[in-house]
């Protein structure tokens, strides 16, 4: 049965971009010559059809980082999580202070640097805004490979 | 955890300081790192590939890829911070699709614009194209060859790109990708300054007592100067940040005074400040006395649409910049009509939040810093935005000193650098020349050793007017490097995509992978990216940086320079230049465009073994001299001794950056300002030398509506932007996959009222629509972006939702920069 | 089980250059602190390792406090946690 749905969703994919590609209001039209972008095959003057929206896991596993000096990814929604003037959200449980007890990881002690160097007693305000760096990652194939290579000691 | 994970670390550890300290390691710490050959990381320093903010990155390869990035702490611009691409930048060059050979479009084994891509040697691909540069020139001539390029394009690449199509075809038909971007805040620059280039540096965020972000989402789109105000805001209680914008964005988390204001009232709101510094004597009269002129500009100057149509028909002064003298003690009178009722009225903000603004710029003892990105720039008014605030730091005299300055953000990492610095708009030449100034025409054909007449004295077509007179007819060779235009420019279904398909025209797009543009060329040239050559960025606050080549391209794929070279010596200079040009000098005869262009005695004055001997540089090596240095020391010549001064080439390797102008080794913090600025004389405070008389100018200028607005059927204001997470049209960042799964696919932020009377609910399916065109996309009421009622936002990254196929192709008719920010738009819940 | 952690770092440490010597006594006699290296100029590379992140800010507080260090930079901080 499943298959069957595959098939079905391929043949309706081939007569979807096999369809002559319209345009609003000139002649000439997209040829893509064969190549695909991240828009796939779709010509430019076509109508895409829209991703559905993605989530991101309530819980997952931490994600392997790919070389020691990248931010760790966030391994859970962030949904809902405000910060601001008044509040930080993230440092709720990621603070030097909380982390313990609410069983998460500490943020790194190189927060507590401040940018001319003097090591400060709590997370330095230039490290404020936690999603500058780090990000939640949603269900999701990629839309290319990458092949990048992390140090065999990291692999 | 193994032994040899802790030893990792540590060797990391080592290495990290190592070249941070730029101290070599003793025996005994390099024996550590010996012993193990997987640990070895080669560290060397880069700016970062994104945006103008111009971080420094330390870059780590082993056995020939990039296997790791981190933040730079010896750089005055992150100290060691990255935003999450910058932090990611090891991963952007190895998506599985990059380009490693040329495709040509063929049918039967000969090209054929209707044929489907097949690869080709090199050869081939330089033999079809030339062959299509002559045939075009011959037929047609220069006039009907063009360039876009990129403010993505390193220093000697957008030079190289300048002297190939200036100075070698003879058409002024270049332009590059920032005039999207900034041509704008250029053209505010030129016209308030007469001069390019913010006056401050990003030392104004330590210094300052307030900032002000006008149209700009710092948070997202310059995260590393967010940090830096975030530091400044949080450490300093009394510090104050206000924001405007159309719409709730990230940069409103840390916003004391936050403000939505109606789509072009900004115009509106600016006048109100001069206005109520007038009012409430917040003029510094001596500074506008020493070195303020005023003037008042031509209106009703149409919206850089077509000729034929009906709205720059309509215009009284289309395409005017033109100005009259005027007294302060008129300018006071003109700005008056511009109250706080007023200010209100237009722009849907509380009077009591536009005067607690006002009053931080009317007020002497506040430091006050205005940042502004693409909601002053994108915009049918920009360079008359960018004027109106200027208006209110030059009454105030709040310029050109720490923590006060109006300063234009730049989207791209070399807009400055490259765009402006060198010169490649179609207006342009190196060091704010132009080549409509026979002067200026002739200091370049002096010093590029070229006889007299051979750079055309018409400006070129720019980027709007390229895809028009490809659509036309009247533009047939063109090649695309380094850029994206055809996700990139506005109204793509009916004035980019004809221009392209069109039968006459032979379009050759050079890029690291397969875009849209690539996707509607003709031929596609596979090119080396960033670290795989030595380059050159400079960034939004003056300052340039160099880089090595750290990896080799992968096989088959070539840097922009080595093609712009490379292409160059398949002309005859009879083939390009008239033979009265020629006869000018002799000595040209007989010579390929590249031997005249290239091995010119400047170019190539620089032998192979000065370039370092443990570095790469596949294009030096090719070529048989220093590429870059000979280009970068020709280009140098053009501001030296003129205000534009940049280092000797060896200095920037050293360097974390320098701001120019640097002057006897010495870079420049706050320029027109006594003490900093080397180029100010001895007694007079302050010299806006950009201008004969040593003055600014404060313009008087009115609001003017925008090119659309919304109607009943058309109902919401759509405003497009970038995010976070991707860059520009995402053709390097959704390569990535952490940074692809951050965000994945655009959508369209609505207020959630907005939804619900159309019957939409988050996550709905929607048709998008303008008079222009539309798409299918997907509804978002909740999230980083809120909307006030009556406006969208959708961020235009994503290939597969071209928002480029809605918005509108009118432009600022002065600095002709397209306005991304506001056009008409209905949305329909799409029926499956 | 108890989670237990190892924290790396690397510190550039500048200093007046000839206190070199004694300033070097001095971090080598710091628990989990190790000078590198120390160039002419005054500027030294320093690693430290220690249990806790705790440890590690106690061990640049102590640098910072030696007579002599003008700065010191945290370069790189990384930590794991091992299971015991």
């Amino acid at each position: 049965m499943k298959k069957r749905l595959i098939a079905l969703c391929i043949a309706t994919l081939i007569t979807f971009t096999a369809l002559p590609a319209m345009s609003v209001t000139q002649d000439l039209t997209s040829n893509n010559g064969g190549v695909r972008s991240l828009r796939g095959l779709v010509e430019i003057s076509t109508t895409n059809k829209s991703e559905m929206l993605k989530r991101v896991p309530r819980e997952q596993t931490l994600i392997d980082r790919n070389y020691v000096q990248q931010p760790p990814i966030i391994p859970h929604s962030t949904r809902g999580y405000y910060i601001n003037l008044n509040v930080n959200k993230c440092l709720s449980c990621h603070s030097f202070k909380n982390a313990g007890e609410m069983d998460a990881p500490k943020i790194s002690v190189t927060h507590f640097e401040a940018r001319d160097g003097m090591m400060l007693s709590d997370v330095s305000p230039r490290r404020y805004f936690c999603l500058q760096c780090h990000v939640t990652q949603v269900a999701a194939k990629p839309l290319v490979k990458n092949t990048f290579q992390p140090v065999k000691s990291l692999q | 955890m193994k032994f040899s994970r802790r030893e990792f670390m540590k060797i990391q550890a080592i290495a990290s300081a190592s070249v941070v300290a730029g101290i070599a390691l003793p025996a005994s710490a390099s024996n550590l790192i010996a012993s193990r050959d997987a640990s070895k990381i080669k560290w060397d320093k880069a700016p970062c590939r994104f945006c103008g903010t111009g971080c420094s990155v330390l870059v780590g390869t082993q056995n020939g890829k990039v296997v790791a990035t981190q933040g730079d702490p010896e750089s005055p611009v992150n100290k060691g911070l990255n935003c999450i691409k910058g932090y990611f930048l090891s991963k952007i060059m190895y998506g599985e699709d990059r380009l490693t050979t040329p495709l040509l479009r063929m049918t039967n084994g000969v090209y054929d614009k209707n044929g489907d891509f097949k690869s080709v040697s090199w050869d081939t691909a330089f033999d079809v194209m030339a062959d299509k540069f002559k045939k075009t020139l011959r037929d047609k001539g220069p006039t009907a060859v063009g360039m876009f390029g990129s403010g993505q394009w390193t220093v000697w690449e957008g030079y190289a790109a300048l002297k190939l199509m200036k100075a070698g075809f003879r058409s002024n038909n270049l332009d590059p990708n920032a005039r999207h971007c900034m041509a704008s805040a250029v053209g505010g620059f030129m016209r308030t300054f007469g001069i390019d280039e913010p006056m401050g540096c990003y030392d104004d965020l330590e210094n300052a007592d307030v900032f002000v972000l006008w149209g700009s989402n710092m948070a997202e789109m310059h995260p590393i100067l967010w940090s830096r105000l975030t530091d400044r805001r949080l450490s300093h209680p009394s510090v104050r940040v206000h924001v405007l914008s159309t719409y709730t964005h990230r940069s409103f988390e840390l916003a004391d005074n936050g403000m939505i204001f109606t789509p072009q009232s900004d115009l509106a709101i600016l006048n109100f400040i001069a206005n109520y510094i007038i009012q409430n004597n917040g003029v510094d009269q001596d500074f506008v006395k020493k070195h303020i002129n005023f003037r008042k500009g031509v209106t009703d100057i149409g919206y850089g649409l077509r000729d034929t149509d009906p709205l720059q028909k309509k215009a009284k002064n289309p395409n005017s910049g033109a100005s009259t003298p005027m007294t302060f003690d008129e300018f006071k009178k003109y700005v008056e009509p511009f109250d706080v009722e007023y200010a209100q009225k237009m722009s849907g903000v509380s009077k009591t939040k536009l005067i607690e603004l006002a009053k931080v710029y009317a007020d002497p003892k506040l430091k006050v810093t205005s940042y502004w990105t693409m909601g002053f720039n994108q915009h049918t008014r920009g360079v008359w935005a960018n004027n109106l605030v200027y208006n209110i730091h030059l009454l105030t005299g709040k310029i050109s000193k720490p923590g006060c300055g109006p300063f234009s953000l730049t989207g791209q990492p070399s807009a400055c650098g490259t765009a402006r610095e060198v010169g490649t708009f179609s207006h342009r030449l190196p060091a704010d020349l132009v080549v409509t100034n026979p002067k200026h025409r002739a200091i370049a054909e002096k010093i590029w050793k070229l006889p007299e007449g051979t750079i055309a004295s018409k400006a070129g077509y720019h980027a709007v007017e390229q895809s028009r007179m490809l659509k036309d007819g009247k533009l047939n060779a063109y090649w695309v490097m380094c850029n994206n235009n055809v996700q990139a420019a506005a109204n793509i279904n009916e004035e980019v995509v004809p221009g392209y398909r069109n039968p006459d025209n032979f379009i050759v797009v050079s890029d690291a992978y397969p875009t849209v543009t690539a996707q509607l060329a003709d031929l596609i040239l596979p090119t080396a990216m960033w670290v795989e050559k030595e380059g050159a960025y400079g960034n939004a606050e003056r300052r340039t940086q160099f880089w090595y080549q750290q990896v080799k391209a992968p096989k088959g794929a070539q840097s922009d320079l080595w093609q712009l070279m490379e292409f160059a010596k398949r002309f005859k200079i009879e083939e390009v230049w008239p033979a009265d040009l020629i006869a000018k000098m002799p000595s040209v005869k007989g010579k390929s465009m590249y031997q005249i262009l290239f091995e010119n005695g400047n170019v190539n004055a620089f032998d192979l073994d000065e370039v370092p001997k443990d570095k790469l540089n596949d294009e030096s090596n090719y070529f048989g001299f220093y590429v870059q240095k000979g280009l970068f020391e020709e280009y140098a010549t053009f501001g030296r001794g003129h205000g534009h001064d940049l280092a000797p080439f060896d200095n920037y390797h050293k360097a974390r950056g320098l701001r120019w102008p640097v002057v006897n080794g010495k870079e420049t913090l706050w320029r027109f300002r006594e003490g900093s600025d080397p180029y100010v004389e001895k007694g007079s405070e302050v010299q806006f030398y950009g201008h004969k008389d040593k003055r600014a100018i404060i313009f008087a200028l009115p609001y003017e509506p925008p090119a659309e607005s919304p109607d009943e059927e058309y109902n919401l204001w759509l405003c497009t932007g970038r995010v976070l997470e991707h860059w520009h049209s995402g053709s390097l960042t959704r390569r990535v996959p952490e940074l692809y799964k951050a965000f994945p696919d655009a959508v369209v932020f609505m207020h959630p009222e907005d939804a619900k009377k159309r019957g939409l609910r988050r996550g709905d399916e929607i048709i998008l629509a303008s008079r222009r065109g539309e798409l299918t996309s997907r509804i978002e009421t909740r999230g980083r972006n809120r909307p006030p009622i009556g406006l969208v936002f959708m961020p235009w990254f994503d290939a597969k939702q071209l928002v480029n196929k809605i918005t509108l192709d009118a432009t600022d008719p002065l600095s002709k920069q397209t306005d991304y920010k506001k056009c008409a738009v209905k949305i329909t819940k799409k029926l499956s | 089980m108890q989670k237990k952690e190892l924290h790396i770092s690397s510190l550039i440490v500048q200093m007046r250059a000839h206190k070199a010597t004694p300033i070097k006594k001095s971090i080598n006699a710091l628990s989990g602190a190790e000078v590198i290296t120390i160039s002419p100029e005054g500027k030294a590379i320093v690693v430290l390792e220690a249990p806790h992140q705790r440890q590690i800010m106690e061990i640049i507080d102590s640098i910072n406090a030696l007579d002599g260090v003008l700065n010191t930079g945290l370069v790189y901080h990384e930590f794991e946690t091992i299971e015991s």
